[in-house]
C-alpha cells in the first residue's frame, strides 16, 4: 500500500468554490465533488476509525459521520485544499463523542445495531482480539505509522498529540502484538 | 505499509493482516450517505422551528424594541443591556451551520461584545455553572458568561473547517474567577487576567482532565499517566499557571486504569482528587496523598459504585456526593446517594443525608448545607435541602423542561440551570446496503433555566 497522502487535493474536478446558489446545476456539481472526496478518502478514514474503536460497525458509522459533517459543510469549503487531516481529525473527535452517547445509550437500553457480515469483518474478527489489547492510542498511532505509513508528526497531528508520544503509543503497541505485555 | 523484511516478527505479521483485511472493506454507496443526510437535519429544524414559535411569544412580552435594540446593539465595554430580558434571549433561532474557520484556532483577543448566543450544531457544553442570576457555561468551542440580562462570548475557538491545518482540540475545563479566566484545552491553558478582553497560551505539561486553584496564585492539574494510565500525575503552579512543577503521581487503588481525574482544592495544600472510584485527599498542598475512607451509613444497602468530585467552600468545608447500588460500574441502576461533608478539611466525613436515586438522579451541590437533586427522566419534581439534609423540600414541575436534562447547576435552592439532550435520531437498517446512522449530528444540547425553584422553565440557550 502507499503512505497515505495527506496533501492529496480533491480530483481537480471542479474549481474552488465558495458559495453555492441551490440550483439543479451546483447541486450536482456538490455531489460530484463531494464523491471524489468521499471515493479517494473513505478508505483511509474508515481504517483510521478502526484503529480507534476496534469495532467495524462503530468504525464504519465514524466514517459516515464524518463525511456527513464534510458534506454539511460543502457550501463553505475550500475544496482546492486536502480535505483527509480535516476528517481523520473530525474521526477522532467523533469516536470520543460516539463513546459518550454510546454509553449513554445502553444505559437506556436502546440496541445498538450491527453492520451486516462481510468477508473482510468476518477475516478482521480473527484479529481483533490481539488488536484490542492495544489502547485506542496505541492502535491508532501503530496504524497511522506502520500501515498507513505516515511519519510521527503527521500521525501526532491527527492524534493530537506530539511525535515522541506517537512513537512511544505506537512502540507500546508492538510490545503488546509480540505478547511481551 | 512498507514492504518486506525478512525477520517479520508477531507484530508486523499482524498489522501485514490487519492491513490486507482491512483494505477490502466494503465502501457504502455515497448516494446512501446523502440521502441520509437530508433525513438527519430534519429533527434540528423541529427545535429550531419550536425556538421560533417561542420567539413570537417572547416578542410579544419583551417588546419588539427591546428585541431590536437587543440585536443590533453590541455594546462595547461588556455592560449588559438592562432592558433585555433572558426569555427574550432564550427564544433565538440557533444558526444551523458553524462557521468555517479560516485558519487554526488560537487564542487571540476577543473584545467583549454583546452578543446572542446559541449553541452550534456540532457544539456540546462541558460544565455549567449557575451564579445568582447568570453564570457561565463552557462548551466543547466556547466560554460564555451571563450576567443574567444578556450574554457575553468570552472565549471563541471554533471547530476548523476542512482544509485547515493544525488539531483542533475541545476545551475541557475552565477557571473563573471575576477578571482571571482559565480555560485548558488539551495541553494548553488560555490566561485571561482582563476579563476575557485579551488572552494569552502557556503550554501545559500534560492534558489535565482535572483543574482547581486553591488561590488566585496557587493551582494544579491532574491526568492520568505511565504504564497503561496506571498513575495519576499532578501538577502544582505557584504564580498562575505560568510554571509547574511535577508532584508525586498517585497510583491507582483498584489497578484499573485511571480516567477523567477531577480535582477540588479549599486552598493551597488541602484538596482532593478523584476518577470517580477513589477519593484521594492531601493536606500538604498534592506531596502525598490518602485514600479517604468515607463512613458509610447502614441505611446505605448497595456496593460502593462511584463518587463525584467534591465541592468545597469556605471555613474548611466540602461536600461529596457517593453513589451505592446493587450494579457498580453500570451506569443508570436505581440506588442510593449519599451526601457527605467534612467541617475539618476532611479530617472527618460524617453522612448527613441519604436519598433513594432511580438510577439518573442529578444532583447540585451548592454549599456544605444546600443540595438540589432532580430525576431526569421523570422531571416531576425538584428537591431541595439548604440544612444539610435534614430536611428536604419538594417543588412540583408545573411547567416541565424539554428533551431530557443530563446535568444542572443550580446558585442557590431557587435559580438553577439545566442542560438538556435531544434525543438520539432513529438508527434504522434498511433492508439492503449498510446501516446509515445519524452519528454525524451530536445530539443537539440547550440551557433552561429556572428561577422558582424548578416549578417552572424556560430556554436560556437554544
Amino acid at each position: 500500500m502507499m503512505p497515505l497522502d495527506l496533501s492529496a487535493s480533491k480530483t481537480a474536478a471542479e474549481p474552488t468554490r465558495h458559495r453555492v446558489d441551490g440550483s439543479a446545476a451546483t447541486v450536482a456539481a456538490d455531489a460530484r465533488v463531494f464523491e471524489a472526496a468521499y471515493d479517494q478518502a473513505w478508505l483511509p478514514v474508515f481504517r483510521f476509525a478502526l484503529a480507534w474503536t476496534n469495532d467495524w460497525a462503530a468504525a464504519e458509522d465514524l466514517a459516515q459521520e464524518a463525511f456527513l459533517r464534510l458534506w454539511n459543510r460543502r457550501d463553505t469549503v475550500d475544496w482546492s485544499e486536502p480535505v483527509l487531516p480535516w476528517l481523520l481529525v473530525t474521526t477522532r473527535r467523533s469516536a470520543t463523542d460516539r463513546f459518550r452517547r454510546l454509553r449513554r445509550s445502553l444505559t437506556f437500553g436502546v440496541p445498538v445495531a450491527t453492520a451486516p457480515d462481510s468477508d473482510a469483518r468476518l477475516e478482521w474478527l480473527d484479529l481483533r482480539a490481539g488488536f484490542g489489547r492495544l489502547s485506542p492510542l496505541e492502535r491508532s498511532a501503530l496504524v497511522l505509522t506502520v500501515v498507513e505509513d505516515l511519519d510521527a508528526a503527521a500521525a501526532g497531528e491527527i492524534l493530537g498529540i506530539e511525535a515522541n508520544a506517537v512513537r512511544s503509543a505506537a512502540s507500546r503497541g508492538r510490545q503488546k502484538l509480540r505478547g511481551e505485555r | 505499509m512498507k514492504p518486506g523484511r525478512d525477520d517479520v516478527t508477531r507484530d508486523d505479521a499482524l498489522l501485514r493482516r490487519w492491513d490486507g483485511v482491512t483494505a477490502r472493506a466494503a465502501r457504502p454507496p455515497s448516494s446512501d450517505l446523502l440521502a441520509r443526510s437530508r433525513l438527519a437535519t430534519s429533527g434540528r429544524g423541529q427545535f429550531v422551528a419550536a425556538a421560533a414559535a417561542l420567539l413570537v411569544i417572547a416578542v410579544g412580552t419583551a417588546g419588539v424594541g427591546v428585541w431590536i435594540s437587543f440585536r443590533n446593539g453590541p455594546i462595547a465595554g461588556g455592560s449588559a443591556s438592562p432592558s433585555s430580558t433572558p426569555s427574550a434571549a432564550s427564544a433565538l433561532p440557533s444558526a444551523t451551520e458553524p462557521p468555517i474557520a479560516s485558519e487554526a484556532p488560537t487564542a487571540t483577543p476577543n473584545p467583549l461584545a454583546l452578543v446572542l448566543v446559541a449553541l452550534r450544531q456540532y457544539e456540546y457544553v462541558v460544565e455549567v455553572h449557575r451564579i445568582g442570576a447568570g453564570g457561565w457555561v463552557l462548551t466543547s468551542e466556547r466560554l460564555m458568561l451571563s450576567d443574567g440580562t444578556s450574554w457575553r462570548q468570552c472565549l471563541d475557538r471554533p471547530m476548523p473547517g476542512p482544509g485547515t491545518s493544525g488539531p483542533w482540540t475541545p476545551n475541557t475545563a475552565a477557571v473563573v474567577d471575576v477578571a482571571t479566566i482559565r480555560v485548558f484545552a488539551a495541553a494548553d491553558m488560555l490566561l485571561s487576567t482582563d476579563a476575557c478582553a485579551t488572552w494569552s497560551d502557556v503550554s501545559l505539561p500534560i492534558a489535565p482532565t482535572g483543574v482547581s486553584f486553591g488561590t488566585m496564585q496557587i493551582g494544579f492539574i491532574a491526568a492520568a499517566v505511565g504504564s497503561n494510565n496506571l498513575s495519576a500525575g499532578i501538577y502544582r503552579t505557584a504564580d498562575g499557571g505560568a510554571h509547574w512543577v511535577a508532584m508525586p503521581t498517585v497510583k491507582s487503588v483498584t489497578r484499573m486504569p485511571l480516567a477523567n481525574l477531577r480535582l477540588a482544592f479549599a486552598d493551597a495544600d488541602h484538596g482532593w482528587l478523584t476518577d470517580g472510584q477513589t477519593l484521594w485527599s492531601t493536606s500538604n498542598g498534592a506531596r502525598s496523598w490518602n485514600a479517604t475512607h468515607l463512613p458509610v451509613p447502614i441505611s446505605v444497602s448497595g456496593s460502593f459504585d462511584s463518587v463525584q468530585v467534591p465541592v468545597v467552600g469556605p471555613a474548611a468545608e466540602a461536600t461529596v456526593v457517593a453513589k451505592y447500588d446493587r450494579a457498580p460500574g453500570m451506569d443508570g441502576v436505581s440506588g442510593q446517594l449519599v451526601f457527605y461533608r467534612t467541617a475539618d478539611m476532611g479530617a472527618h466525613w460524617t453522612a448527613p443525608a441519604v436519598v433513594a436515586d432511580p438510577g439518573m438522579l442529578m444532583t447540585a451541590v451548592v454549599n456544605s448545607t444546600t443540595w438540589v437533586v432532580a430525576d431526569p427522566e421523570t422531571g416531576s419534581s425538584v428537591r431541595a435541602t439548604t440544612d444539610g439534609g435534614k430536611t428536604w423540600h419538594t417543588t412540583a414541575v408545573s411547567q416541565r423542561w424539554p428533551f431530557r436534562a443530563s446535568s444542572m447547576s443550580f446558585a442557590d435552592p431557587t435559580h438553577g440551570w439545566l442542560i438538556v439532550d435531544e434525543p438520539e435520531p432513529p438508527c434504522p437498517q434498511p433492508s439492503v446496503g449498510f446501516r446509515i446512522c445519524d452519528y454525524a449530528f451530536v445530539p443537539p444540547q440547550h440551557l433552561v433555566a429556572t428561577d422558582d425553584g424548578g416549578a417552572t422553565w424556560h430556554t436560556v440557550l437554544p
